[in-house]
């Protein structure tokens, strides 16, 4: 083989090889895919200490938030594993977590007409309580296999079989054997709820206690208790929450818990007794998990450890900081790489050729160049009603006006520098920034991170110096597209949240596109309340209006502010919503909390039944004379091409 | 016993009016819409079987309306015995083309119970429906949205803390990928212990590769694709042979079915959890059935006409395994 082939083919080899390092290390983004090297890629959030108070807390966060990393962590599965091994760790820990997360597949058995909600209520209730035990009891097999068994007081054993109404039961090894059974025993009657008699149920939270304060009382340390870690609480259904809440208030002494649940996914606050609810503080503390992240930069801190330590196992040479890895791209620098000064340079004279006189051209000769195309772009996006010399001739009248007007439009203006050409049309680039992408969402921040990296070294640049701008801001349009397909396999709704986000993202990007003929940098929406009698939604539309964007939101899709923050549950009528920043770069619009658009109700179910006659008048509403009558599938960014048809009016 | 001698446990006809079921069984059907599943038709005149029509399932799925009978729970095993010692016949043919997943599967379970012979009927559809705008990853309009998973009636695999070790997930790949995606993202299982199924050969040549395409994104995943393996899309004892291979190859303690694919591989994985149900104690492998409840378009069918029809001797092959 040619020297130089043979070169190139062990260039090849070991580019592949180091994107297949960084995959390994930064693709596995999910909890569940990280098993065995979940905790020795765990990084405390700065909220971890605020979990370890003994009180019930529900822990809230969308996909990707890191609420199963954190809560298999606080296991006792995970603190042994954090400390290495370590058994005194685990004693010192103030509570032995003990995981589970609820499948819907796994409750979704417990409905159907056969039986009275009554009977569901009671069957539910004493499939729970198996599960805890049986929690507990994995806890105990673990210690003995561990070599560090714990032996219960006399007749605790019995008890526990008692209340759960097992027979001949004497010892430890005997209940784990009988707990399986019956485990097995329940099942098959659940699949036969229609024509078997069922065997003895147990009263809800009581074999739990029982065996929970037995172990605790054989545990070295005076004081243990049990924390129930109960993940994906959003899957269970309405009825099963109210039983799940009956526990959670009558927790204390040696149970507590803490649930981890999607916005959105915590749906009833009743218990089983009527005049009983689950309220904040008495009952639980709520920790918002975005919330505390994005205090003071707490999330750029904390993603920022999270994936230098998984650069620091790289066998590849690498920067060590995320901030050197991925400078800060500013405004000025920008414009530079999106060629401002080849457009200013073709329009120059038409600007200068504008003052009144030489005072007049040489202040325009000072412009610093963003500030020079603020005048062009001005006039051009209001051409209907200005020319440029009435531009040029109002900036040098009030200059302190038009210098507030820069500060306004200052990040609008770099949308429009290259709209309606190929190549990339907007950068997002920075470290802050793709923090500001992630919004809280420390799945997306690895999946940007991944991406850059990987594409850094397929166009054999190494991690020994900063990302290219370009290659960042390809890698966070990859990842919002990617995101924005999985959409669909997030919920039940999945096509309609799919169609939903194409429609506002691309209503969003028209708008960016559209610079200074708009409101700078709108990007989230209201639904308006000014609706005409004959344009207001009928009860189904309004459900199915509230079930697609409630999923928006539990799916991160959208992110909501509500209206009162009080509130226990959103009212779609009052929030406002944002599309997720992870997307932003997918439609080129800004990725930055701004200024809002009002919405009609039905003009959202539009979006998604009828997107091609929905979202031409959506953008003209915003009195934008350029865009009017140009075909919504037009000049769309080049990753957006493969949507031209799903545009297309019919 | 010699190839020529073994029993042939599926009889292939190039169209459904070449069937001639056996004299004096009975024929249980129901029409979900599709053309492929009315049972009007030449095909059945002149032949000596009874018909018992499936008319309504209730929405929780989990009681039938039988012609001529009162409700039936679909979870009791009991009432389904009696419900076929009650007909009085031994044989039936269960046609599963407009039946159900969640609905046949304990039918044909309480059928084998009893000791009925049971033959099970699929057409195939002469051709899907392409959506009017693809997209990329989405071709097909076959379904609007998904109620969520559950797990079929009577086959439902509690969790059991003590009890599952590790599991390995079987997702049988349909068209439409935006389910596997949801189901996978929904159970999270491990990707190393993730297994896709895709029909191949399909029920047409091109077919499977709609199903790659269609399932781009889930199979994309760190490595699912790697992980695909393969079973005849209109076989459901070549999808048996398969689950039983890869239980065996990933020694999982309990196998979740993902009901995605063609009705010949559902087919295939109810007889496996079948199977598994009459072995010994000891050498059991729970399987879980889970299926997402699809909500078909409400505006035309998913399918349309009429292409090969195939007819399996479901007792031939329980006999066969067992």
């Amino acid at each position: 083989m040619d020297p130089t082939d043979q070169a190139n083919l062990a260039g090849e080899g070991l580019r592949f090889e180091r994107e297949e390092e960084v995959s390994r290390e930064f693709g596995a983004y999910r909890a569940e895919w990280v098993d065995e090297r979940l905790f020795e890629l765990f990084r405390a959030p700065q909220y971890l200490g605020s979990l370890m108070a003994v009180q019930p807390m529900v822990l809230q966060g969308g996909r990707g938030t890191g609420k199963t990393t954190v809560l298999k962590g606080l296991s006792f599965r995970g603190v042994h594993a954090r400390s290495g091994g370590d058994m005194d760790a685990l004693a010192r820990a103030p509570f032995i977590g003990l995981y589970w997360k609820v499948m819907m597949s796994q409750v979704a058995p417990f409905h159907g007409e056969e039986v009275s909600a009554e009977r569901w209520d009671s069957l539910f209730s004493h499939y729970l309580n198996l599960i805890h035990c049986g929690l507990i009891a994995d806890y105990l097999v673990w210690r003995k296999d561990l070599g560090v068994p714990l032996a219960l007081r006399a007749g605790a054993v019995e008890e526990v079989a008692e209340c759960l109404a097992l027979e001949g039961v004497e010892t430890l090894d005997e209940l784990l054997a009988t707990l399986r059974r019956a485990h097995r025993r329940f099942e098959v009657y659940v699949n036969n709820v229609a024509g078997e008699k069922a065997p003895p149920l147990s009263m809800l939270g009581v074999p739990q206690r029982v065996f929970a304060e037995a172990v605790c009382a054989a545990e070295a340390r005076t004081g243990s208790r049990f924390c129930f870690l109960i993940d994906e609480y959003e899957n269970l259904s309405d009825y099963q929450q109210r039983i799940f809440n009956t526990l959670i208030k009558e927790s204390g002494g040696a149970i507590v818990y803490k649930v981890g649940v999607r916005e959105e996914g915590w749906r009833e606050r009743a218990t089983l007794n009527p005049t009983q609810r689950l309220e904040e503080p008495q009952d639980f503390r709520r920790v918002d998990i975005v919330q505390e992240l994005g205090r003071g930069g707490s999330f750029s801190r904390f993603a920022a450890s999270v994936c230098e330590g998984r650069l620091a196992r790289l066998d590849q040479p690498t920067l060590g900081s995320m901030g050197e890895l991925m400078p800060e791209l500013t405004e000025e620098a920008e414009a530079e790489l999106l060629e401002l000064d080849k457009l200013l340079a073709a329009r120059r004279e038409e600007l200068l050729g504008c003052a009144p006189d030489a005072a007049g051209r040489s202040e325009l000769e000072e412009l610093a160049p963003l500030q020079a195309y603020a005048l062009l772009e001005w006039s051009d996006a209001h051409k209907t009603t200005t020319s440029l010399e009435e531009v040029v001739a109002d900036y040098l009248a009030r200059p302190g006006d038009w210098s507030s007007r820069f500060g306004n439009y200052r990040y609008t203006l770099l949308f429009t520098i290259r709209k309606g050409k190929s190549g990339l049309r907007k950068y997002y680039a920075g470290w802050e920034t793709h923090c500001l992408l992630a919004a809280g969402n420390i799945r997306y921040l690895l999946q940007l991170v991944e991406t850059s990296l990987r594409l850094q070294l397929r166009a054999d640049l190494g991690l020994d110096r900063p990302l290219t701008n370009e290659i960042q801001t390809r890698a966070a349009q990859q990842v919002g597209e990617k995101n924005l397909f999985e959409l669909e396999s997030v919920s039940g709704t999945g096509n309609l949240l799919l169609r939903l986000m194409l429609g506002f993202g691309r209503v969003f990007g028209r708008l960016a596109a559209g610079g200074s003929a708009h409101r700078p940098e709108t990007n989230q929406f209201e639904l308006s309340r000014r609706v005409p009698k004959e344009e207001l939604p009928d009860a189904d539309q309004w459900e199915r209006l509230e079930l697609i964007l409630t999923d928006a939101v539990m799916n991160s899709a959208l992110i909501r502010t509500p209206a009162n923050k009080l509130q226990e549950r959103h009212d779609i009528a009052a929030d406002l919503f944002i599309v997720h920043p992870i997307f932003s770069p997918f439609f080129v619009f800004s990725h930055r909390r701004k200024r809002k658009m009002m919405v009609r109700p039905l003009q959202v179910l539009a979006l998604i039944d009828d997107p091609s006659a929905t979202i031409g008048p959506l953008i003209d509403s915003s009195d934008d004379d350029e865009r009017a009558g140009v075909p919504i599938e037009e000049n769309l960014p080049d990753q957006m091409r493969l949507f031209a048809e799903y545009y297309r009016a019919t | 016993m010699r190839l020529s001698e073994q029993p042939l446990l599926t009889d292939f006809y190039e169209t459904r009016e070449q069937i001639k079921l056996s004299a004096g069984s009975l024929y249980v059907f129901a029409f979900s819409g599709e053309e492929r599943s009315e049972s009007q038709g030449p095909w059945l005149e002149g032949q000596d079987v009874d018909q018992l029509e499936i008319r309504e399932v209730a929405k929780s799925s989990t009681l039938l309306d039988i012609d001529g009978h009162d409700r039936v729970p679909l979870r009791s095993r009991a009432a389904l015995q009696a419900l076929w010692t009650h007909l009085g016949v031994e044989e039936i043919c269960l046609d599963l083309t407009g039946i159900r997943n969640d609905v046949w599967a304990p039918l044909l379970r309480a059928a084998l119970d009893v000791g009925l012979r049971v033959k099970a009927l699929y057409v195939e559809p002469a051709e899907y429906r392409f959506l009017e705008k693809p997209r990329p990853g989405e071709l097909f309009n076959l379904s609007e949205r998904r109620e969520g998973l559950d797990q079929i009636p009577g086959f439902a695999v509690l969790d059991d803390p003590l009890g599952d070790g590790d599991s390995v997930f079987v997702p049988l790949l349909g068209f439409e990928g935006a389910r596997a995606s949801h189901m996978f993202s929904e159970l999270q299982p491990r990707s190393e212990r993730v297994v896709p199924i895709v029909g191949a050969p399909g029920f047409r040549v091109e077919y499977p590769m709609h199903t790659y395409h269609g399932n781009e994104i889930f199979l994309r995943q760190p490595e699912h694709h790697s992980q695909v393996k393969f079973a005849i899309a209109n076989c459901p004892f070549a999808l048996y042979h398969r689950l039983g291979e890869i239980a065996e190859h990933y020694e999982a303690d309990v196998i979740r079915v993902g009901i995605l694919g063609t009705k010949p591989h559902a087919l295939g994985a109810v007889l496996y959890a079948i199977a598994q149900e009459r072995r010994p104690l000891d050498e059991r492998l729970p399987v879980a059935l889970i299926h997402d409840r699809p909500i078909v378009q409400a505006t035309g069918f998913r399918t349309m006409g009429m292409a090969h029809a195939l007819l399996y001797d479901i007792s031939g092959f329980i006999e066969e395994v067992l």
